[in-house]
């Protein structure tokens, strides 16, 4: 699941307010507030600074108060690797497939064709069932879920600026300015992993205890 | 070795994406409605550089070292102390690994298990997922372990399994726990 990525970033501005911490400290802050929580794109999701490797540098720049790092760190990733296998819990489900969530990661989707075969969509539960032997083993939500990553994939945010700026286009009346990205109207997810339940032991938990 | 040219405050780029200067934009992704979008975090990638994308496979339970000692588990105190609260995402990474079998496990643990499993030819992230899995079953070894039918035969998978068991401690029955409140309110109800 985790996995360690050293980076180095040459322009690590402390503000002029932290000089007065120690260099590490203030270094270190500044880091979590530009990395941590962060889907860095290809990299995976910046967990938490794991040790910083060195501190160099310290330019003032011309007009500015603050002094300038360059610095190399490395941090804890979460990037599941393809084929690694994970237990989830099941938050949503519906006729596209399911998601899954790890608590601190919420985008892991399984289409339904990665589901185990055969498995059907009950309209009137909104659930999938997975029909084996003649019984109907449903997913429940909130069932733990053991699935194998297919895939993980970094889509490319839309260019949110130049939607800002087209003044050029006529936007037909009434319709209203686009929803910022991110938000449950218009939803955007910049680190999606893609799981299968086609196989032997995965699936929910309870099915091959 | 990597060549630099320092033309004002450019450098050459080992980089994610080819084209020139895009700026990477982090979102938060532990919703998918995130409401964390965060325009000041664009960051050049002129200057930040990728060096080693994959430094080394972390089970749960380092993470979960690196978590405490970040101050992420309300029960332990960052050591060094830390300037700002924990981030959102490390705490919630901390209770889902709180949660999981990592949570009985320490460093003696693992090196007792792996030095067990020397002799089998398993794989780093196979070790990996063993540690953060806590297999209990056949089917479970044969998700965790690649070409296993070819490799091992079920006697060396049972030593395996006996092995997991013996350091890493009985499975958590959270299911078993449940069945057996609920029977006893059952009974409760009946007399």
């Amino acid at each position: 699941m985790f996995v360690t990525s050293t980076i180095s970033d040459s322009h690590v501005r402390i503000l002029p307010e932290n000089l007065g911490k120690a260099r590490v400290e203030a270094v270190t802050d500044q880091l979590e507030i530009t990395y941590v929580d962060k889907v860095f794109p290809e990299l995976g999701f910046i967990i938490s600074i794991y040790e910083i490797l060195s501190i160099e540098g310290g330019t003032i720049y011309p007009s500015d108060g603050g002094a300038t790092f360059s610095v190399r760190f490395s941090v804890v990733v979460f990037r599941p690797y393809v084929g690694e296998v994970l237990i989830g819990r099941l938050e949503k489900s519906n006729s596209a497939g399911l998601k899954v969530t790890l608590d601190f990661f919420n985008d892991v989707f399984v289409p339904e064709h990665a589901l185990q075969a055969p498995s059907e969509f009950d309209e009137q539960e909104q659930l999938w069932v997975w029909k084996i032997d003649g019984n109907e083993a449903y997913m429940e939500l909130e069932e733990k879920v053991r699935f194998r990553v297919m895939a993980v994939r970094f889509p490319e945010e839309p260019n949110s600026l130049a939607q800002e700026n087209d003044t050029h286009t006529d936007k037909p009346e009434g319709e209203e300015a686009p929803l910022p990205l991110g938000c449950a109207g218009n939803p955007f997810a910049p680190m999606i992993v893609e799981g299968d339940i086609n196989a032997d032991g995965l699936g929910c938990l309870s099915w091959w205890s | 070795m990597r060549w630099r040219w320092r033309m004002g405050s450019r450098e050459s780029q080992v980089l994610i994406k080819e084209s020139e200067a895009t700026y990477v934009h982090f979102g938060s992704t532990r919703t998918s409605c995130t409401a964390c979008w965060h325009p000041s975090s664009q960051v050049n990638t002129m200057t930040v550089t990728i060096e080693i994308k994959h430094g080394g496979l972390l089970t749960n339970l380092e993470v979960l070292e690196v978590l405490r000692s970040r101050g992420a588990d309300p029960e332990v105190a960052a050591n060094p102390p830390r300037a700002r609260d924990a981030a959102p995402c490390e705490i919630q990474t901390c209770e889902a690994l709180k949660n999981g079998p990592c949570q009985k496990q320490s460093r003696e643990i693992l090196q007792a298990l792996f030095t067990a499993l020397e002799g089998y030819g398993l794989t780093k992230a196979e070790r990996q997922q063993i540690a953060n899995l806590r297999p209990a079953t056949l089917v479970e070894m044969h998700l965790i372990i690649e070409d296993c039918e070819e490799r091992y035969d079920e006697e060396q998978l049972e030593a395996l399994l006996a092995y997991v068991e013996e350091h890493l401690g009985p499975v958590e029955e959270e299911g078993g726990e449940e069945q057996e409140e609920q029977e006893e309110q059952e009974i409760e109800e009946g007399v």
